[in-house]
């Protein structure tokens, strides 16, 4: 009988311990939640581009343009206040450039759809606010920013 | 006394002692969010625990519906507690291409700063770092990561 007591308050004892190394950790709380990200594959078509230009632009220029196209929301991109015109349409365009270069020597841009029938076109083409696509064209006049960069525009185009 | 000292244990094991009055929990409300981007040659979209999103190296943000992980933690009033974030390269993001590592998260509050307000509560935000590949294959992308809180 004493063995068998002694054998309980062994095992009382290791529970004892055990549970009071698990209470001193009983607080902690985890909470496990989701991460997304989605990756676009732009279409190029750089060879489409036609460039309405001063005597500056004609001579050169590297950068991107970034064109994306009619979507659920408006654009989110930001631009300089000078080319920043979008984000009241629902359903905009936003053409701009994506590296400082091209953002600096660029005044203004045109970009036109195949199909572009609708008020934007012609209300605010500055902007690229456009209602349609595909894209054909892109016209883009510049000020007298830049007469030394080399080499040609490359313009990306990604829907929403 | 042998009996008293079974009671006692007994007693000890369902009620055992604490100096906290409630326990600490976590609840997220809201995804941690990278966005849409052009992947190129690579690089990676850093969100910060404010929601703030940036690419580097050749990726080119799309669309900067970025957005930081929101938690919120209640307990004790007052009490502080500790973060504990997931370690680099453990969190992946798996989808039609190669998996994407999620380095340096971020939080805020961060670290043992944690502090419950006098209500009880604080919101938690949380940020990191999404690497991404060359020529990372077009898609959405999307994993789980988990955090833990603590009373300090």
């Amino acid at each position: 009988m004493r063995i068998l007591f002694s054998c309980f308050a062994f095992f009382f004892r290791f529970v004892a311990v055990v549970v009071f190394v698990s209470a001193c950790n009983a607080f902690a709380d985890r909470a496990t939640t989701a991460s997304h990200a989605t990756v676009v594959e732009p279409a190029r078509v750089s060879e489409n581009v036609r460039i309405w230009t001063t005597s500056s632009f004609a001579s050169g220029m590297t950068g991107d343009l970034i064109i994306r196209l009619p979507a659920a929301g408006p654009a989110t991109i930001s631009l300089s206040d000078e080319h920043d015109t979008l984000g009241s349409g629902t359903s905009a365009l936003h053409v701009g450039p994506s590296i400082e270069s091209v953002e600096s020597a660029i005044s203004a841009w045109h970009a036109q759809l195949a199909d572009c029938t609708g008020s934007a076109c012609s209300t605010r083409p500055e902007a690229g606010v456009l209602d349609g696509n595909p894209v054909n064209s892109i016209d883009i006049s510049t000020s007298e920013a830049d007469e030394t960069s080399p080499t040609n525009i490359t313009v990306i185009v990604t829907y929403n | 006394m042998k009996r008293n000292f079974a009671i006692a244990m007994i007693v000890w094991l369902i009620f055992p002692i604490s100096t906290h009055a409630a326990e600490i929990a976590i609840s997220n409300n809201s995804p941690l969010a990278f966005g849409s981007f052009a992947a190129g040659s690579g690089g990676t979209v850093t969100v910060s625990p404010s929601g703030m999103c940036s690419g580097s190296g050749d990726v080119i943000v799309v669309i900067a519906d970025c957005a930081a992980a929101e938690f919120t933690v209640t307990g004790d009033p007052n009490f502080t507690y500790f973060i504990d974030l997931p370690a680099d390269n453990f969190v992946t993001l798996t989808g039609p291409g190669s998996d994407m590592n999620i380095t340096q998260f971020t939080s805020n509050p961060a670290g043992a700063n944690g502090q419950l307000g006098a209500g009880g509560s604080q919101n938690l935000t949380v940020g990191g770092t999404l690497n991404v590949g060359n020529n990372q294959a077009p898609g959405s992308y999307t994993g789980n990561f988990t955090i833990i809180v603590d009373y300090n």
